[in-house]
């Protein structure tokens, strides 16, 4: 059979079944209540220690080959719990600005108020994560999957390059859409605030 | 198969009116205009293409001189409500070029390939093939992408935009799929490949008429939302002037 024919064969089985997926596993409306719920812990200045070169090039040269490939692997464990978190919270906090962002949906830019260009910043801000998070978790799976941590030292993956993926700046951009939340959040109240501070 | 085809045109008339009546009485028309512009041209066509059934000669030159302006309705309207639902995409600079970037340069470079490259048919005529071929492409590939962004970035649920983007998916799915099976096995299912399109636009159409069905929504109003302090103390001054008249009365 030619490729003429297979491709629309192809391209129906996966129209039917993202179809199939999205009609059963229908997406639900987030709003604060939900991230505050949901979100996951995450201490940006544990992330940074861990993508921080210079500790990484401290144990490189303070380790033997052997404890340092065993560090490496924790490490590589540890980095992606943390940007399974960060990917989570990105997330939560996209579905719950979305609704923001469709009260301001049919406006002029230039009638934005100050308020409104912080919801299109953290919707900026938290599909970029998103995107980030995608990108950076398939590389931690290739490292699992070929099991890279083994390699020789030279070789070793360096869990510092994870800091930028797709040009994000994990760090940079998670403090700045927590920081957003936050100011957000004053919309519903102090008491939200201070919950969602807390649970970030 | 005359009979047939002619009973799918009545068919696909009167739906095609419903969808615009339904979409014009629940005001969808505003929130849809290339969806409902495509649906009118459409419409319009098929009652052109009525006429001119039962002269394949006239009818050929009507067919192939308002497809262009079908296909890129199509696409434009499928795009329509691909930007409704992941506008947020959009705020992202490389997705707002690259995107209908694509696009563009798709049909572009298949109507010039045709064009330069012309097999069994005029110049014209294969750039107007070669394009509408890779619209249905096009379209079947943004109603897959929108669903795997859907699924990959939970979106607020939208009904109409979710059908319109279905009906347009199984239309194209249709219309390849029928043309791959003349590609590939010539006139052995004749009957399929010609009236598959046929039946699954109508199929497309029963979708889009349950989406106009449901009004648009209201807008959403978040819970919890603080009240200014300006409005808290116009309030607390009302109540006051109700206290001091009910003191003054007693």
């Amino acid at each position: 059979m030619s490729i003429e024919f297979l491709l629309p064969v192809f391209l129906g089985i996966a129209f039917l079944a993202v179809v199939t997926l999205i009609t059963v596993y229908r997406p639900h409306p987030h709003n604060i209540d939900h991230v505050i719920l949901f979100a996951r812990r995450l201490d940006p200045s544990d992330l940074e220690g861990l993508l921080d070169a210079g500790e990484e090039w401290n144990l490189r040269h303070s380790l033997t080959t052997w404890a340092f490939r065993t560090a490496q692997e924790d490490r590589i464990r540890l980095a992606r719990e943390y940007l399974r978190r960060v990917a989570h919270n990105a997330e939560l906090i996209q579905l719950w600005v979305m609704q923001e962002y469709e009260l301001i949906e049919g406006k002029e830019r230039a009638a934005y108020t100050e308020r409104d260009l912080l919801v299109v910043e953290a919707l900026q801000l938290a599909i970029d994560l998103r995107f980030y998070s995608l990108a950076a978790c398939l590389r931690i799976w290739f490292w699992m999957a070929l099991r890279m941590y083994r390699l020789p030292q030279m070789l070793l993956p360096r869990v510092t390059d994870l800091r930028v993926q797709c040009g994000v700046n994990v760090l940079v951009k998670y403090r700045r859409l927590t920081e957003l939340a936050g100011t957000l959040s004053f919309r519903y109240g102090k008491i939200y605030h201070d919950r969602l501070l807390d649970v970030l | 198969m005359f009979w047939f085809g002619r009973a799918l045109q009545v068919i696909t008339f009167s739906l095609e009116v419903c969808v615009l009546l339904l979409m014009r009485r629940r005001q969808l028309h505003r929130k849809f205009p290339l969806f409902a512009t495509y649906i009118a041209y459409v419409a319009l066509e098929t009652m052109l293409r009525s006429v001119f059934l039962s002269k394949p000669h006239i009818y050929f030159y009507v067919y192939w001189c308002t497809e262009p302006g079908a296909f890129l309705l199509r696409i434009l309207a499928v795009h329509e409500s691909f930007m409704h639902v992941l506008r947020s995409f959009y705020l992202l600079k490389w997705f707002r070029v690259l995107f209908p970037g694509t696009i563009t340069m798709s049909l572009v470079s298949a109507g010039w390939h045709a064009y330069t490259h012309p097999a069994h048919a005029s110049p014209v005529g294969a750039a107007i093939i070669g394009t509408a071929v890779t619209a249905q492409y096009i379209v079947l590939a943004i109603s897959i992408l929108f669903f795997v962004l859907v699924n990959l970035v939970p979106v607020p649920w939208r009904i109409h935009e979710y059908r319109i983007v279905l009906g347009f998916g199984l239309s194209s799915l249709a219309i390849s799929f029928s043309g791959a099976v003349r590609s590939e096995f010539g006139t052995r299912f004749e009957f399929l490949s010609r009236m598959l399109p046929g039946v699954a636009y109508i199929l497309a159409l029963v979708v889009w008429l349950s989406a106009a069905t449901h009004s648009l929504p209201e807008r959403v109003q978040l819970s919890g939302e603080r009240v200014s302090p300006e409005a808290v103390i116009s309030g607390v001054r009302r109540q006051l002037l109700l206290i001091r008249s009910f003191l003054r009365k007693g």
